[in-house]
């Protein structure tokens, strides 16, 4: 594509073109698509109206791809280009945002997050997007999260007050301080299970691309179970102020990892903490829990975010696409999220005493302790406080379980919450609160190896196929006894870099070293039937010997999808397990073994143009579809640091 | 035991294997059996003699062993090894036999040692977020015996724990992992390592309770760095080469990042640091631990910190300092011989009790047979080369300089020793040889040079793979694999 002469509105044409084929997030296509964007930097402003009009043209599914190449774009090439993206960053990102499923969002968020920062390996330490613009994006965020967690709080008062009423719920108009558009929004909670799959449905049925599909069914799961442990009506608003609380912490938290140094945040963050905990463990009398909300909500009150524009966009796009619009961002279940002053009921008159509360709060914040995100499991009893205001019970001081504040989904943590720095003093400094993403993140323990699983849906699958492997292990152990067993030759360098899950999965594929019949540990292994000769091990086994083990006995037919034939299944006896003959796998797909060759010795007679197939097979296992046994012996290469 | 092979089934093979076993049996019964309450974020730390063993169950809690948890109720069996387990929560273990050592310490680094695993986890989850990004490069140098070897394994276990793909590099050839000694490896680690065999074992044809890791390995031969820089140096840029093109084409990997190991001895010395910076440099290091050597420390502070000005633009690297386990224990050589010796014996033969492996005897012919030799005349060279003919540039080519192999003579001197089979085709020139990977590993028994023929021990059965094998001294000749 190196059109130097051409137009830049042809190029932008060109472009757009190439954009349509971005379905997947493709590393390939993405590193491509910058190239030529670097290329045609004089008509680069024609390319950025191109990416960005993709953007908000593209279905759904696609807007996070298209958001990939944009950041790789501004990162990769820089000028002119951050510039023009610049212009209408705000409207591009919120248009997406406010598209896409939750589980992209989360991506989306953090992508933004990136642009705060310098340009990763690059001198300048200007971050990729002005600060006003990433700014002001931020804002908009946390007003809609404030409006979806405020409309998930009424919903679970009302829940909690009359179960029957859980329905009626959905078409009670939220309170007038909420964002309006809510009307028509489907409500993040409440909507039950099944419309929320319709949606989802729809939303990847097309490409049967089921990326997302696992974080949204966990999520879906999740709230269930956060609605019953709504409190009755006497700690509603007990619950409304420690979300309101956990929000600030959040806000505080994030300030705070920006800058550490502050003294004001670092203080702000310690007398939350504290508070929080203070709520948590006591029963306060009203007119004290009217003081510390009025206190919180004035805490709350320097940022007021921008509440129109989002109010504006959203609404936009429940009129464009009401079918494919998921629900309001629901905050993940564990994190809380900030909430903001709007959200606070004006039930409580105001009282002089406030400042006077924060002060005394001021000071318990000034424990000897590091910012912590969360209190350490026995948290420190905030001995601190002035005793008149809030009696310390005895020593029994164990606080109920509180959501953890680091944002943990299936079982990884949320990095931005860690505040260790790559430094040797900061390494030193004890981190209490760190410590239960190692292990009580984790709760599913395998008993017989003590792996850990998330407490999640995506968690039990895994346990549930790790335990399947167990069991074919014990099995096979059992039977191997008979059998006389060998070392197995190492991989080749080629084969190494190409060996994918040296793990357990069953949906995970590993190339086996062509002597090494499948040890067990793969359900599906690939290796040429000469397997147990280590004469044969050169490089050309005719095809109508290769095979791919079945163990899945469900997957017992498979087409190929060259020539729409059934493969043939079989038990094998050299290997012992069931097979397909002349089969060959390839990413998820398994061919004949024989029309692969065929197939693959036409496309390399061919061009050596980009690969088309998108190297993401849905199943997790990324496996080029490069590579086979007829390649050249070894392809190795430098890696080049940008 | 019987060996489907040549006259070698005569040969009691299981003989230096009985040596060691019939220790462990005799005092198998009255074993000793005590139950340890270890409070929490404490350390039981213990030694077992080669020929003793000691099996713990924990009973309650929860406990790990560098970094690898253990399942409750699990029994594991402990032979010549130096070893810790520590616990967040508290912990009772049940232990039987007798640890030669055996002590609990509330002392331990492991607040350090987890805020470095966050630190990286930082790093990851920041390389989630662009596809283009890094995750983070990490390499732990130290004087030997700082638990460096430690430190690594616990950084893999919480990457593997959190669901990370890390690419742990050992460039120490002194001890293997996953492999034998004298080599270099690479390994993706996605899953639990075998808490009693160090790393793990590499796959069998059988099937394993401990899902097996597929290492990358390079034969060096020698014990130290300096033994030959260049091969060295060559074997380090190849294997970043192919584990950098792993990363790209991994994903998890890639945010995942590296651990890489070290020599103890490569920061000791000047010739070490330049094999350092090489190494450093090759695998664009962005974290550099410095374990227990305050000099080392402000030495890489020195080298490193003014890295920015340099022509090539490098990611700055952090340079952090950690302190020694007071759990380290030096290692004396006969621990260190007796534990090669058994990773030779068990690549052939399999873990004592845990997995029989049948390698087979075969007799080759001289001149089926392409050997090579790793050139190890590094300071001998040197001081022979005339002056200005200094080897540490690198002119790449393998003209000048010192050699990286030599063509070896069947002789009675490769009797006992382990050869590699190389991933290369003999008529190989010796500069592509010395960069191969390895395929495996054969064992001379014998060499008849009357007859012009050698026994030799090979983990499969059929013929031997018509490759190039290259021997050295190191791991030094064991006399005791077979008879």
């Amino acid at each position: 594509m190196s059109s130097t002469q051409l137009s830049s509105e042809e190029i932008a044409e060109d472009y757009r073109s190439s954009l349509e084929d971005l379905a997947f997030n493709s590393r390939y296509e993405i590193s491509n698509l910058t190239v030529i964007a670097k290329e045609n930097i004089h008509a680069a402003q024609a390319i950025a109206r191109t990416i960005e009009e993709h953007i908000t043209k593209t279905s759904p599914n696609r807007k996070l791809p298209a958001l990939y190449l944009l950041d790789s774009v501004a990162k990769n090439v820089g000028t002119p280009y951050t510039l023009f993206f610049q212009r209408d960053l705000y409207s591009t990102f919120m248009n997406a945002y406010s598209k896409v499923e939750p589980s992209v969002r989360r991506k989306l968020e953090e992508m933004l997050h990136t642009w705060k920062q310098p340009v990763p390996n690059s001198s300048s330490s200007n971050p990729v997007f002005s600060s006003e613009v990433t700014r002001k994006i931020d804002n908009a965020l946390i007003k809609a999260r404030t409006a979806a967690l405020q409309h998930q709080q009424k919903q679970m008062k009302q829940q909690s007050q009359d179960p029957k009423a859980y329905n009626r719920s959905i078409a009670t108009p939220p309170p007038p301080q909420l964002l309006p558009q809510y009307k028509n929004t489907p409500p993040p909670v409440a909507n039950g299970p099944s419309q929320y799959m319709n949606g989802q449905s729809y939303d990847y049925g097309n490409n049967g691309q089921g990326v997302y599909g696992r974080n949204t069914v966990g999520y879906r799961r999740e709230y269930p179970t956060m609605q019953p442990s709504a409190h009755s009506t006497g700690h509603s608003s007990v619950d409304t102020l420690l979300g309101d609380i956990s929000g600030l912490i959040e806000v505080s938290q994030k300030r705070f990892a920006e800058d550490p140094l502050n003294q004001e945040i670092q203080k702000r963050l310690k007398a939350l903490l504290d508070l929080k905990a203070i709520l948590q463990t006591q029963q306060l009398p009203p007119a004290q829990l009217a003081l510390v909300r009025e206190q919180v909500t004035r805490l709350a009150n320097p940022t007021p975010p921008p509440a129109q524009d989002l109010a504006a966009l959203l609404a936009t796009a429940t009129q464009n696409q009401p079918l494919v619009v998921p629900p309001p961002p629901p905050p993940p279940p564990p994190a809380p999220t900030p909430l903001l002053p709007s959200a606070l009921p004006n039930l409580f008159a105001p009282s002089g005493d406030a400042a006077s509360l924060f002060a005394s709060l001021r000071k318990a914040g000034l424990l000897p302790r590091p910012p912590a995100n969360i209190p350490p499991p026995p948290p420190p009893p905030p001995t601190g406080l002035p005793p008149f205001l809030f009696p310390i019970p005895g020593s029994n001081f164990t606080p109920p379980p509180i959501p953890p504040q680091i944002p943990i989904r299936q079982g990884k943590l949320d990095w931005r919450s860690i505040d260790v720095e790559m430094n040797t003093m900061s390494l030193k400094i004890p981190r209490p609160h760190l410590l239960p993403l190692l292990n009580e993140a984790l709760p599913n323990q395998c008993s017989s190896c003590a792996r850990r699983f998330a407490d999640s849906e995506a968690g039990k699958k895994e346990k549930a196929s790790h335990l399947d492997w167990h069991f074919r292990v014990h099995q096979r152990m059992a039977e191997s006894v008979k059998r006389g067993q060998n070392r197995s030759w190492y991989l080749g360098e080629e084969e190494w870099i190409k060996s994918r899950d040296d793990g357990e999965d069953s949906s995970s594929l590993a190339p086996n070293p062509n002597s090494h019949p499948n040890s067990g540990n793969n359900a599906i292994g690939v290796s040429s039937s000469s397997s147990s000769n280590p004469n044969s091990s050169s490089n050309n086994p005719d095809p109508k010997d290769q095979y791919v083990i079945i163990s899945d006995p469900s997957k017992t037919r498979a087409v190929c999808p060259i020539c729409q034939e059934e493969l043939k299944y079989e038990w094998h006896d050299e290997s012992e397990e069931f097979v397909f003959m002349d089969a060959k796998q390839v990413g998820a797909r398994i061919y004949h073994a024989s029309c692969h060759a065929e197939a693959s010795k036409d496309t390399a007679a061919g061009n050596s143009s980009r690969g088309t197939t998108p190297p993401d097979s849905g199943s997790g296992g990324k496996r080029k579809a490069e590579g086979d046994s007829g390649g050249p012996r070894v392809k190795v290469k430098r890696e080049v640091h940008i | 035991m019987s060996v489907p092979g040549l006259q070698l089934s005569e040969l009691p093979i299981g003989q230096p294997f009985s040596n060691f076993t019939a220790q462990d049996s005799t005092p198998a019964e009255p074993l000793s059996e005590q139950t340890y309450e270890i409070a929490k974020f404490r350390e039981w730390r213990f030694e077992v003699a080669f020929g003793a063993t000691v099996e713990v169950k924990l009973l309650k809690g929860s406990a790990e062993i560098f970094g690898t948890e253990l399942p409750i109720g699990h029994k594991f069996t402990f032979t010549g090894i130096k070893s810790a387990i520590f616990t967040w929560q508290g912990c009772a273990l049940e232990v039987r036999g007798s640890p030669s050592v055996e002590y609990t310490s509330e002392e331990t680094p492991m607040t350090t040692y987890t805020n470095l695993h966050f630190a990286l986890e930082k790093q990851r989850g920041m390389a989630d977020e662009s596809p283009t990004a890094q995750g983070p490069r990490v390499m732990i140098i130290g004087p030997e015996n700082a638990g460096k070897t430690s430190l690594v394994k616990i950084l893999t276990a919480y990457a593997v724990r959190q669901g990370r793909k890390p690419a742990v590099v050992n460039l120490d050839p002194k001890e293997g992992v996953l492999s034998l000694p004298g080599t270099l490896s690479a390994t993706s680690f996605s899953t639990i390592m075998d808490v009693e065999e160090g790393f793990g074992s590499s796959p069998t044809s059988g099937p394993s309770p401990v899902p097996v890791k597929l290492p990358l390995v390079y034969y060096y031969g020698l014990e130290t760095p300096e033994g030959n820089a260049k091969l060295y140096k060559a074997l380090v840029s190849r294997m970043a080469v192919a584990v950098s093109s792993r990363l790209s084409e991994d994903d998890q990997n890639r945010s995942s990042g590296i651990i890489i190991d070290t020599p103890g001895t490569i920061s000791q010395t000047p010739a070490g640091y330049d094999l350092l910076h090489h190494a450093i440099t090759e695998f664009s290091i962005t974290t550099l631990v410095v374990l227990g050597s305050e000099r080392l420390y402000s030495d890489m502070l020195r080298r490193f910190e003014d890295r920015p000005n340099h022509q090539h633009q490098p990611p700055p690297i952090s340079i952090i300092k950690l302190s020694k386990s007071g759990g380290c224990v030096d290692r004396d050589d006969a621990f260190l011989r007796a534990s090669r010796e058994r990773s030779i014996r068990e690549y052939f033969f399999g873990e004592p009790k845990k997995r029989t492996l049948s390698p087979y005897t075969m007799t080759v012919g001289f001149d089926d047979l392409n050997i090579w030799r790793v050139s190890e005349a590094s300071t001998l060279n040197a001081s022979l080369l005339p002056i200005g003919h200094d080897d540490d540039e690198e002119d790449g080519g393998g003209g000048g300089g010192q050699a990286l192999l030599v063509q070896a003579e069947c002789s009675m001197l490769l009797q006992h020793s382990v050869a590699a089979v190389l991933h290369a085709e003999v008529g190989d020139e010796a500069h592509v040889l010395a960069e191969s990977s390895v395929m495996g590993f054969v064992y001379i028994a014998s060499v008849d040079e009357q007859k012009r023929y050698m026994k030799i021990l090979a983990p499969m059965p059929g013929r031997l793979p018509p490759k190039p094998l290259v021997v050295s001294s190191f791991p030094e000749p064991t006399f005791s694999l077979v008879g």
